[in-house]
């Protein structure tokens, strides 16, 4: 009766035990995902702040680059402005030129995309007629 | 960028000069709008790689 009893004591603080065990286990695997959980959100938010930082970063070193940019474009048109001005004073300037002579640069800049727009070419060769330099200056549609 | 306006029928001498300063100046504009955005595109490109988070490691898979 002693050893029944016994036995049955035996089984059950094993069953405790158990019982113990999983619980405690349990426990720390919830304790562990939810630190593994505070972890990630953790290093999702410092990466965000990362991010943020480049970006400002990035977009102050950009300001600064087109502010400089807006200086240098200043720059260069004040020197064409006194760079104009000393050919405008300079001996020979008003020289005219032989009219066949203009007729010929102003046709070679028509054969370049960036005048394709402009009215006289647009006479010259037609709307997006997309010409293409000729050295010649010579064009099969231009009037004569 | 527009090019210099096309100079005129009877332009003198002086007016293509100006005219060749002008493009010239544009040229020089133009040029510098490219050296200025492969700036500021190098440049992100080097805050973006210094804010990376980098590879987990090794051992991340050990991680409860």
């Amino acid at each position: 009766m002693l050893s029944l009893l016994l036995s049955q004591w035996r089984l059950c603080a094993w069953a405790g035990l158990a019982a113990v065990i999983t619980v405690l286990a349990g426990l720390w695997r919830l304790e562990a995902g939810r630190a593994a959980h505070l972890q990630s959100a953790l290093q999702a938010a410092q990466a965000a702040q990362a991010t943020a930082q480049a970006q400002a970063a990035a977009a102050t070193a950009a300001g600064a680059t087109v502010a400089a940019g807006a200086a240098r474009d200043a720059a260069t048109r004040d020197t064409h402005t006194e760079n104009e001005h000393a050919i405008q004073s300079a001996p020979g300037s008003g020289q005219g030129l032989d009219s066949a002579l203009n007729d010929a640069g102003r046709r070679g800049l028509c054969n370049f995309h960036a005048y394709q727009s402009d009215p006289f070419c647009v006479q010259l060769h037609g709307p997006g007629s997309g010409q293409r330099p000729d050295a010649s200056g010579a064009d099969a549609s231009a009037p004569d | 960028m527009a090019p210099t306006p096309l100079p005129q029928t009877d332009a003198t001498a002086g007016a293509l000069w100006i005219a060749l300063d002008d493009q010239t100046a544009r040229l020089d504009q133009a040029n510098g709008r490219v050296e200025d955005v492969l700036e500021i595109e190098q440049r992100c490109e080097a805050e973006q790689a210094k804010a990376g988070t980098g590879k987990p490691g090794l051992l991340a898979w050990l991680k409860f």
